[in-house]
């Protein structure tokens, strides 16, 4: 039998909310932390992913899928990943979170990148109300900083 | 009923704040001002909270968007020399373009950067090229300094027009025939193009001499390059041309006594030698013609007077240049008019000269 990609080995992933997922090693092991692991032979066990909930790994194994396939024209892969991330900020959050914890760097710097566009050209009450962040300048902090780089926010 | 749904609306806002990208760790809100860049845009966050404020500084990769010319009367204002100097550089030469000179207060790139202390990439880009061409004219140049020239590759063409019609000919008429008379309808015009290669090498040591304070102030950076929104010039330095020009602005601050007052806006371009090739009109697919395409090629001599070896490289993917210059320089200029035919050009590599004994 010869050892293609669709026969290759099946690894378990554990998440945090205690879902199991069988995921193929050779898309697995995009992520380096997985990798790492599989390479010191400690992958046999459900490899436990405390860090990263079920939902969000799906997700993330479904990203490392299409990116192990080595039929996937790079123009092809652009396209896909542009509608991978048209989430909302709760998924964009936790997928960064998790590439991070699993360390992918495509992805994280997918999501970045996606991040960044969103911030881009705005306003900082703008930005605030994006990521719900609060406003903890006292308003003469506020104008001074805006006062400094009056350049900026015209 | 109404319980319920109170319930699951408030869950929903927990959940919202428990996914505040707020909560991300700082490490991971600085790859994503990496990937912002824009220097405006950081600059605004910096206005977020606290937090954002004193992440902002740490950012490594910019973009500083120049949008205007700089008039105020601080010595900072680098740019507005530069500007000048262009003007009075190309005053016999080529007229240059009027610049807008605005009059509230503005910061120059240096104070600007003064905010950020860990910068590896940074990218400047100038409002518009530097040179007024005679319409439908298209230069493209390429500098790589370290403390001064170390290539530079120029690319002109006077008009590119569209026939319908393939006249069944061969891809190229004249092959290097040099145009004495100049300005001749139609003709290649030796003069203009001597004229597009010295204002290219002046834009190119003006910008590279504006970005000194820039370099000193920031021992950090890795790599700097500076384009313009039009996309006609770019000034590359590496990590080694920055180390290079370090280490030759502090040997000029030892021994400059005495030449205070020298009126220098510009880097000193070094003895070149220039490789010229021209083509008085080009039928490329599709039927478009090119007229008057140039190509310069130019590269600092050594003290013993031969020309430094090396292909030079104008490609790698940045500022628009997408091949490497080793291929076709008709690949460069498919790259430049943003054509996708580039390895459908006619010519062949009879036309490569970068290199060449």
């Amino acid at each position: 039998m010869s050892l293609s990609p669709s026969t290759s080995k099946m690894l378990s992933l554990k998440s945090s909310d205690g879902k199991v997922l069988e995921v193929e090693e050779h898309v697995a092991v995009l992520c380096e932390t997985i990798k790492s692991l599989v390479e010191d032979g400690c992958a046999d066990s459900p490899i436990p992913l405390a860090n990263v909930d079920g939902a969000t790994l799906g997700n993330v194994m479904e990203w490392c899928k299409k990116h192990a396939d080595q039929k996937a024209s790079a123009d092809d892969l652009e396209d896909w990943d542009a509608e991978f991330v048209e989430r909302d900020q709760g998924e964009l959050y936790h997928l960064i979170m998790a590439a991070n914890y699993l360390n992918i760097k495509g992805l994280l710097d997918l999501i970045c990148q996606k991040v960044a566009d969103m911030i881009k050209g705005k306003h900082p009450e703008k930005i605030r109300e994006i990521f719900n962040i609060e406003n903890d300048f006292t308003p003469e902090q506020q104008e001074q900083i805006r006062k400094d780089n009056s350049w900026a926010f015209e | 009923m109404d319980h319920q749904l109170t319930e699951s609306e408030s869950e929903r806002q927990q959940q919202e704040q428990t996914d505040g990208f707020d909560r991300i760790p700082d490490p991971l809100i600085l790859l994503i001002f990496n990937s912002v860049s824009d220097i405006k845009t950081l600059i605004r966050c910096r206005a977020v909270s606290k937090r954002f404020n004193s992440l902002v500084p740490q950012a490594e990769s910019l973009l500083l968007k120049v949008d205007c010319v700089i008039s105020t009367e601080s010595d900072d204002s680098f740019l507005l020399t530069f500007f000048k100097s262009i003007v009075k550089s190309l005053h016999d030469l080529v007229s240059p373009k009027s610049f807008p000179i605005q009059t509230q207060p503005q910061k120059s790139p240096a104070q600007i950067l003064r905010g950020f202390d860990r910068i590896r990439n940074l990218d400047i880009e100038l409002p518009s090229g530097d040179l007024r061409l005679e319409k439908g004219a298209v230069i493209r140049w390429k500098a790589d300094f370290g403390r001064t020239l170390r290539s530079c590759v120029i690319l002109g063409i006077r008009a590119i027009k569209h026939s319908p019609e393939a006249d069944g000919e061969d891809g190229y008429g004249g092959g290097g025939e040099i145009d004495f008379a100049g300005d001749g309808a139609g003709g290649g015009g030796l003069k203009m193009r001597v004229v597009w290669t010295i204002s290219a090498l002046i834009a190119a040591s003006a910008r590279h001499y504006m970005l000194k304070e820039v370099i000193r102030e920031h021992r950090e950076i890795e790599r700097l390059v500076v384009r313009d929104r039009e996309g006609e010039g770019t000034v590359v330095m590496d990590k080694e041309g920055l180390r290079e020009c370090r280490e030759k602005d502090e040997e000029e601050a030892h021994d400059s006594e005495g030449r205070a007052g020298l009126d220098k806006s510009r880097t000193t371009v070094p003895a070149v030698r220039m490789r010229m090739r021209h083509e008085p009109w080009l039928e490329l697919k599709g039927g478009v013609r090119v007229e008057g395409a140039t190509l310069v090629v130019v590269r600092p001599m050594s003290k013993d007077g031969s020309e430094s070896k090396g292909y030079i490289e104008a490609g790698g993917g940045e500022g628009g240049w997408g091949v490497r210059f080793r291929g076709v320089w008709w690949g460069v200029w498919g790259c430049c008019t943003s054509t996708s035919q580039v390895s459908e050009l006619p010519l062949g590599n009879e036309l490569l000269l970068v290199g060449a004994p």
